[in-house]
């Protein structure tokens, strides 16, 4: 392996290996020396290779992008989705956030909602599923008028856009005491529900997509926030209650 | 019943704004409850029993406010039982590692732990006054109240059903006008300050009966001796 | 190697005046009835722009559409990263900008070797592309009157590009994955997620299917359609470190080639001038920051050589603005390949500066005097926030260190004006084809081809191949099914019979070296001969020596990345070889003997007007083949940003 530096962190890392969907899982540990300037996911890359020279099977772990943004990235550190910074995806959290001698526990994210198909490999199919329900407005390609047709106040476009930045990760949900995913869901609904384009369904689309979440087994959000503090993206605890109103109004209203 | 509102009271959202109405209904009460309880610092063991006697003589509408309180409470527990069992189940194997990711509260957390104990306080409670009222086993009810909560058994059993009621109201009061949709940048803080000063003013308020009592019965058995 | 002029190459382009092809062609396609649409499966494989708008689209308009992507959701696909815009002929700013004006750009920044008739129906739907992500709620950046903001980029002399705070690409994606989640819920897409193409399956010399592989359990699975559309993105990791996804790679398109999809133009890779340098052996990707800090940020190195010093300890006279000193009239703000050509220049002059020598300076310093750091922080605050978080430096009081690196490739598979290969069925949208961007790619362009591709193009020039053919009922019990199913199988079975020594990973690190060093961003002949057998014997070492753990039949990540870099080793050969051929410099490809005095790319248009396009022959051999590139509303010059 590397050829140790001084400044390298020595570590021992504690990671979730699971053969496949039903199976049972342990954590097995790996010691490591690695340069403080590498990725979270290059120390993982690192200790799979290392895993590899001694004939074993790498962890799998899901990552894409590898800057922020594709949310494919997951992974429970040290008990904090996407681990310890604020506002970051584990594939943006470098290894000079901790300590010479640390040891770091990485888990998948856990929840009924999110099956674990392999090691730190989860499904987070339920929420294509959701966005599926209503996440949407419903124009057909080429019937849409001139985009300038219909202004929106910047202060309501702001907005819309702080809700736009979900990346669908789920840290959310991994961070809910009680996996929830109602800030996954109400990211989507609060940003249609502050545009005009979104208007026309509004009622329809805050009723299907909380009949889509109950479906896949989220647990019932009881207003810890957590979920807030572990988004990436800082998304708000406003757009909940923007999505409870929805809900009610739209509960209230006849349904067409 | 129609199917919109099966459909939302088993939805997770519905659910939310049932707790939220039915707790802060409970919220409502609670006020009325200790405003009355005030009573007893103002007109001492007479006009403790003053108001009682005036509630009493309420008769029909009394009963009927009882039955909605019931029926609320009632309610309240059943769907928090639920959401409990349901938000297990959302989570099959717990983390290795647990966590706060910093917004969560010992008070959010322990919800489920103290609206138990509250509950359990609550039959005690009833046990304590409301029974005997009812089947007419009390003459004197603020002697009763007095002399129950200032032992030290019936003290430390208040103060520890208060103090649960004190840690249940932080988180609940609050989190209802969340789970009720009302959010305004500029009032949503201040609305959350006067909901921990309520639920704070609750918790103190009912507090001070056990430690009135307790100390009102040490002067006098002081005085006795 | 030998050349056929134009042997097979029909590009399909119809007559009449520029402006009136793309109108005059969509009257003249043949159409399909709206009743016998669903009749007609259409397999779409990737969900980026391209992707995700073309299967949205297509079932929208009553197409049976099967949709596939190797990532966990549809919404992860590697557009979504894309930060600077979208340009669009809106002219909404008024100044000046029309579709002509967009076409000429983009012709010009190609350096003239994309078709005239593709980039000027590019630029005629970009208008569009805006109205309908707007209706779809993408929520772009607006003024306070409430209509649409747009900014310059890139250089561009107007305000075309349309922009969604540095988020552009993912809130286009989202719009369109919208779209397509609206149609898999109203069951007229079927989405499979975690499911990658190892195959294209002809019949009759016609694209009636494909295999997949699940990655999730190793199975795969054969698929029959009517047409497939190839929406697979660049091949821009075969430099392994890359601005690109980890999961990006050249497979589908690959697997096509060797089924006879002829491969244009692959020597023409996008360096990116604004990317976090490499910081060490374990680097996994490169991350790039959106080129509009090039709008405030000052390029430099210091004067001498071996300067040692800190930053802040450089006088303002030992410093070498060098873009500013060559560019007078752009400065800072020149095309992405001239930037990044020169800083390699100055490192390679041992100018460079950080611990690698292997990055120039991008100085805030002058624009937060000027505008103070609350406006900088506005302008660019979560760029300098991603930058601090990966370097552990603080670029309000540092200057950034950056460095190219490569980002787009705007070569591809070979498409007609109406994006069909040389595979009669098999379309190719987006980054995957070689069309409109010529030899260098225009900032905020990217999107605007994909959305174009996906949205407007192919969901009308497909009734050309589906109205226009007779296609007999073909399923997957067809022997090319099994054929094409078998040597997949065979071939994952090959990778884990190996059972060598060293790992993938190491195998594509050094074929991304190779590639990096001498078919980067400057080449020569020797370079190029040399990297042609070094990839050769790599090629011949992976096979004899890398180690593939695990089995073929669970989710096996390593197979997966082994899989995708034998045929980046294949690729990476076929990319060299286009680099060796090319004699000029054009764009993105800079050849070292072909430069002007003072070092400018020196184009060859007698001689290399065209584009060329290789056939994939049994026995592993090319066939070069050339597309002349005629143009009748652009008169070629030279690119000037002096």
């Amino acid at each position: 392996m590397s050829t140790s530096t001084t400044g390298d962190l020595s570590l021992t890392v504690h990671v979730w290996c699971q053969a496949g969907p039903d199976q049972p899982g342990e954590f097995v540990t790996t010691a490591l020396t690695i340069s403080p300037d590498t990725s979270f996911l290059e120390m993982l890359d690192c200790l799979n290779e290392q895993r590899m020279a001694g004939g074993l099977e790498p962890i799998a772990f899901d990552h894409d992008c590898r800057e922020g943004i594709c949310g494919m990235c997951s992974l429970v550190i040290d008990g904090k989705p996407h681990g310890p910074e604020q506002e970051t995806t584990t594939c943006q959290l470098h290894m000079r956030t901790f300590n010479d001698g640390d040891d770091i526990w990485v888990e998948p994210f856990r929840a009924k909602g999110f099956p674990i198909l392999r090691d730190l490999v989860v499904d987070r199919g339920a929420f294509d599923r959701i966005q599926q329900a209503g996440g949407y407005v419903s124009v057909n390609t080429g019937s849409a008028p001139d985009a300038h047709a219909v202004p929106v106040p910047k202060p309501a476009a702001e907005e819309a856009f702080d809700a736009a930045a979900c990346i669908g990760c789920g840290a959310c949900v991994a961070a809910c005491p009680n996996a929830s995913a109602m800030l996954f869901v109400a990211a989507k609904v609060s940003q249609f529900a502050l545009l005009p384009q979104g208007a026309p369904e509004r009622d329809a689309r805050a009723r299907s997509m909380v009949e889509a979440m109950d479906a896949e087994g989220f647990g019932n959000c009881t207003n810890h926030f957590e979920c807030a503090a572990a988004c990436p993206k800082a998304i708000d605890v406003t757009h909940i209650a923007r999505l409870n109103r929805e809900f009610l109004r739209s509960s209230l209203r006849p349904r067409g | 019943m129609p199917s919109w509102i099966g459909r939302f009271l088993s939805s997770s959202v519905g659910k939310k704004t049932v707790m939220a109405v039915t707790g802060l209904s409970l919220v409502g009460f609670l006020v009325a409850h200790l405003l009355g309880n005030f009573s007893l610092y103002t007109g001492g063991i007479e006009g403790f029993n003053e108001y009682a006697a005036k509630l009493e003589d309420l008769g029909g509408l009394l009963m009927a406010a009882e039955v909605v309180l019931f029926a609320v409470f009632v309610i309240h527990v059943s769907l928090a039982l639920r959401i409990v069992r349901e938000n297990r189940l959302a989570r099959d194997e717990a983390y290795r590692v647990r966590a706060t990711m910093g917004n969560s509260t010992r008070a959010s957390r322990s919800m489920a732990i103290t609206g138990l104990v509250v509950l359990l306080f609550l039959i005690v409670h009833i046990i304590d006054f409301r029974v005997p009222t009812l089947v007419g086993d009390m003459d004197n009810l603020g002697a009763a109240v007095v002399e129950r909560l200032g032992s030290p058994v019936g003290a430390t059993v208040y103060l520890i059903g208060i103090l649960a009621l004190g840690l249940h109201l932080r988180h609940a009061i609050q989190s209802a006008f969340q789970s009720l949709g009302i959010q305004h940048p500029q009032w949503t803080p201040i609305l959350r300050v006067g909901a921990l000063a309520l639920a704070a003013a609750l918790a103190i308020g009912f507090a001070s009966f056990p430690i009135y009592c307790l100390l009102s019965q040490g002067a006098a058995s002081a005085g006795v001796n | 190697m030998t050349t056929q002029p134009n042997s097979q190459l029909h590009d399909h382009v119809p007559g009449g005046p520029l402006d009136e092809k793309w109108t005059r062609h969509k009257f003249d396609l043949k159409l399909v009835n709206p009743a016998n649409r669903r009749k007609f499966e259409i397999l779409v494989v990737g969900t980026g722009l391209a992707g995700a708008s073309a299967a949205a689209t297509l079932a929208e308009m009553g197409y049976s559409v099967t949709s596939f992507c190797v990532q966990d959701s549809a919404r992860r696909a590697h557009s979504i990263a894309a930060q600077g815009g979208i340009n669009a002929a809106k002219n909404y700013k008024n100044d000046g900008d029309s579709v002509h004006r967009l076409f000429y750009d983009t012709i010009k920044g190609g350096d003239y070797r994309a078709r005239e008739g593709n980039v000027h129906r590019l630029a005629e739907v970009s208008r569009q592309i805006i109205d309908q992500c707007v209706a779809q709620g993408v929520p772009f950046a607006r003024e306070y009157g409430g209509l649409l903001d747009n900014r310059s980029f890139g250089g561009a002399q107007v305000a075309r590009t349309f922009y969604a705070r540095g988020q552009t690409g993912q809130q286009l994606l989202l719009g369109a994955y919208g779209a397509l989640m609206r149609q898999v819920g109203a069951g007229r897409v079927k989405l499979h997620v975690r499911k990658e193409m190892v195959d294209l399956v002809e019949v009759d010399g016609v694209a009636r299917g494909i295999v997949t592989r699940d990655l999730t359990n190793g199975q795969f699975e054969r698929w029959a359609g009517h047409a497939v559309l190839l929406c697979t993105g660049g091949y821009g990791n075969v430099f392994y470190l890359s601005t690109n996804a980890k999961a990006s790679n050249v497979t589908a398109a690959w697997r096509a080639h060797k089924r006879g999809a002829f491969f244009a133009n692959p020597c023409y890779t996008q360096i990116h001038p604004t990317c976090i340098p490499v910081h060490g052996e374990f680097q996994s990707k490169l991350t790039l920051m959106s080129e509009s800090l090039r709008n405030d940020g000052r390029v430099w190195v210091p004067q001498d050589g071996g300067d040692g010093r800190l930053a802040a300890e450089i006088s303002e006279g030992e410093r070498d603005y060098y873009l500013e000193r060559k560019y007078p009239s752009f400065g800072n703000l020149v095309p992405r390949d001239v930037a990044s050509r020169n800083a390699k220049q100055v490192c390679d002059a041992g100018r460079g500066v950080g611990d690698t020598g292997q990055a120039v300076y991008l100085d805030f310093r002058d624009a937060i005097q000027r505008d103070g750091r609350d406006t900088i922080q506005a302008r660019y605050g979560n760029l300098f926030d991603m930058y601090a978080r990966i370097t552990g430096e603080d670029p309000y009081s540092v200057p950034m260190r950056i460095f190219p690196a490569v980002h787009y490739t705007m070569g591809g598979l070979w498409v007609d004006y109406n994006l069909e290969s040389t595979v009669p069925g098999l379309f190719v949208l987006g980054e995957a084809n070689f069309s409109d961007h010529g030899a260098n790619r225009l900032g905020a362009s990217a999107l605007m081809q994909g959305l174009a591709d996906g949205y407007f193009v192919v969901p009308a020039t497909i009734a050309s191949h589906l109205a226009g053919r007779t296609l007999p009922p073909v399923d997957t019990s067809h022997e090319a099914f099994a054929e094409a199913e078998a040597a997949s199988q065979k071939r994952f079975q090959a990778l884990l019979a190996v059972q060598g020594s060293r790992t993938v990973d190491s195998f594509h690190r050094e074929l991304g070296l190779i590639c990096w060093n001498k078919c980067g961003m400057s080449r020569n002949r020797a370079g190029l001969e040399e990297a042609l057998q070094s990839i050769r014997s790599l090629r011949a070492a992976f096979w004899q020596d890398v180690r593939v753990l695990g089995d073929a039949r669970s989710l096996n990540q390593n197979l997966e990345h082994a899989g995708r870099v034998a045929d980046f080793m294949e690729f990476g050969e076929l990319m060299v070889n286009d680099a060796l051929q090319r004699e000029e410099s054009c764009g993105g490809h800079f050849r070292e003997e072909h430069q002007t005095e003072e070092n400018e790319a020196q184009r060859n248009d007698e001689g290399f007007c065209h584009v060329t396009a290789w056939e994939h022959r049994d026995g592993d051999s090319e066939q070069q083949h050339t597309e002349e590139l005629a143009f009748e509303s652009v008169q070629l010059s030279t690119r000037s940003y002096k």
